[in-house]
């Protein structure tokens, strides 16, 4: 693996002719994210773009969660994801999981980032499983039970 | 901006005739290691996602390469420069 500064392009065998070229949608969407433990962090929803001192669009973060997909796929299908994504947060408009692609250490077919798993919230859906439906269990919270 | 705020929409050329949907943005390293929009991949038909075909160097199985070919021909890249997105 390469050290978290340096480009993920140089492990990623996509466009060999090419080398440091990656190609958004074929690389990147909906690729497995995984910390460098192999834990998952989810897949990549969207990715946000910035535009740089130069003028150029520049490749800033992976985005995770529902709010994200459902943004991107749109129609009814895409607002229903989003609308679920929102009851599921306690914020009134829940921002997506941000993965500076600064982050990056691998692409195959996961990403690999050079994080820890720990370091990002618990996904909304597990969460709310785990509140609501789980953690209501008999036992789920005292072995003793 | 988000990816998906370009990806499938309609591209133009600098007098406003419509190239085809963006099917993927390419983008190249910079020298401090950055990745930017350098081409977008824009095939003129809506014929469902691309399957790799279009990239250097993937071929096969011959009958899916054939058919993947026919359903995409016309997909080319455009320069990031060169793209519109209005007309």
């Amino acid at each position: 693996m390469t050290n978290h500064s340096s480009s993920p392009s140089a492990d990623t065998p996509r466009d060999a002719s090419r080398p440091g070229t990656l190609w958004i949608d074929f690389d990147l969407l909906d690729r497995q994210i995984i910390d460098l433990a192999g834990n998952k962090l989810g897949k990549v929803d969207d990715i946000e773009l910035v535009t740089g001192a130069d003028g150029r669009l520049t490749v800033s973060d992976l985005l995770v969660g529902q709010s994200a997909l459902g943004r991107r796929i749109g129609g009814w299908v895409g607002r229903c994801m989003h609308g679920i994504a929102e009851r599921l947060r306690p914020e009134q408009d829940p921002p997506p999981l941000r993965i500076p692609f600064e982050h990056v250490t691998q692409i195959d077919s996961e990403i690999t980032v050079g994080l820890r798993a720990e370091l990002f919230p618990t996904p909304p859906l597990e969460s709310w499983l785990r509140d609501k439906l789980i953690g209501r269990i008999p036992g789920a919270r005292d072995e003793s039970q | 901006m988000k990816a998906s705020d370009y990806l499938g929409r309609t591209a133009h050329d600098a007098d406003g005739r419509p190239l085809g949907r963006i099917a993927d943005l390419i983008t190249t390293t910079a020298p401090d290691g950055t990745h930017y929009i350098h081409a977008a991949l824009v095939t003129p038909r809506h014929r469902g996602r691309l399957l790799g075909y279009e990239r250097p160097g993937f071929h096969g199985p011959w009958l899916i390469e054939r058919i993947a070919n026919w359903l995409h021909r016309g997909t080319r890249e455009i320069p990031w420069t060169d793209v519109h997105l209005t007309p």
